[in-house]
């Protein structure tokens, strides 16, 4: 078992934006700019390719065809 | 009055009750904005903790592009949960998720305050307790092994198979393959689902989250539970722990192929919704 105490810098990127992105914030309707007014789901899965990328690039880049690909899936929800 | 240049906006972090902020002078904390410092903003009770930001930055269609570039989000996104995590040492907070935004002074007022009871509840039910994410990975290939020894109708099915003509048999094949991919999610789920009862048990609240990819996590097994409970902090938090150190080492003893990760203690990031009318999801509900 791995525990991550969050003043430990390991919790990663990808963690944080988990807890601070994900299904977006409360207020929708009341706020006049907010990432609430976009599409959060797809916003959110954006991010999270985009940090793939960066992920993958230290190991293996993906060709831009399959990256393309792979966010058409996801924006048809698979 | 929060005084705004005509190009600024409010970011805002979180909520607190004014009692609690009261009993603290804010010393000089850089905001998400270097250039400015975070302040409390006060209205019927309530504390927001916020920091003037510039349009150029957070105004909606700049912010839109903002979050694209991973520097500039990786940069704020740390600072939101980093700031938080020092909130939440001192005080109960509200957690807001990253991005939050007014316009003026006069719009957030307007929203602390017919919200001002919902927001004040989930302060009373939050206090004392913080939120931990449970991850479940799962070795496909030993819950594989597993399934193809205790299934008998695999084995039934293999010997019909063979029975078959040969153009008859790829198909049948690819049918039992599928019949087999099935049962070893199954078996996944069966054992994420009783963990989860169990730490449900000692939660105030859960929400089950969607699983990381496998290109995301990077790793070989597979992202199988992520669920975040909320937890009172102190001898509950303990127990929690306990009970998934407990099955870690249950399964590394059994070789179930179980592998746990857990972090913690975060804000209430997912128990703070107070627009939502659906917040219970104890059930499991997945989004």
């Amino acid at each position: 078992m791995q525990t991550e105490t969050l003043d430990n810098k390991d919790v990663s990127l990808l963690d944080i934006l988990d807890a601070v992105l994900d299904k977006g914030v409360a207020l929708r309707g009341d706020i006049t700019i907010s990432i609430a007014d976009i599409d959060l789901v797809y916003l959110d899965l954006r991010i999270l390719l985009t940090s793939v990328e960066t992920l993958i690039e230290t190991r293996q880049k993906p060709s831009v065809s399959e990256m393309e690909q792979k966010i058409h899936q996801q924006e048809r929800g698979f | 009055m929060i005084e705004l240049d005509n190009d600024q906006l409010i970011y805002v972090y979180a909520f607190i009750t004014e009692k609690q902020a009261s009993t603290d002078n804010l010393e000089k904390i850089t905001g998400i904005d270097p250039k400015n410092n975070v302040e409390f903003f006060t209205s019927e009770g309530l504390t927001a903790v916020i920091c003037k930001v510039q349009s150029e930055d957070f105004a909606e269609e700049n912010f839109k592009k903002n979050v694209e570039d991973m520097k500039w989000l990786q940069q704020r996104a740390y600072h939101h949960h980093e700031l938080m995590n020092s909130l939440h040492d001192k005080f109960t907070i509200l957690p807001l998720k990253f991005g939050t935004i007014f316009e003026n002074d006069e719009r957030l007022t307007n929203m602390m305050n017919e919200y001002n009871d919902q927001m004040k509840q989930i302060l009373t039910d939050v206090d004392g307790k913080e939120e931990w994410n449970l991850k479940i990975f799962a070795d496909r290939e030993i819950f594989s092994e597993k399934v193809l020894e205790d299934n008998n109708e695999i084995a039934e099915k293999k010997q019909e198979i063979s029975q078959l003509s040969k153009g008859k048999q790829f198909f049948a094949r690819k049918k039992l393959d599928k019949f087999i991919e099935d049962q070893i999610q199954m078996e996944v789920e069966k054992k994420c689902k009783g963990i989860h009862d169990k730490l449900v048990k000692l939660s105030q609240n859960a929400e089950v989250k969607k699983n990381w990819e496998q290109k995301v996590t990077g790793r070989q097994d597979e992202m199988s539970w992520n669920c975040v409970y909320l937890v009172e902090t102190g001898d509950e938090v303990d127990k929690f722990k306990k009970v998934i150190e407990d099955y870690q080492q249950h399964s590394d003893s059994e070789k179930e192929g179980l592998f746990f990760e857990t972090t913690g203690p975060w804000p209430a990031y997912h128990f703070a919704n107070f627009k939502s009318h659906s917040s219970t999801v104890l059930e499991g509900e997945s989004n």
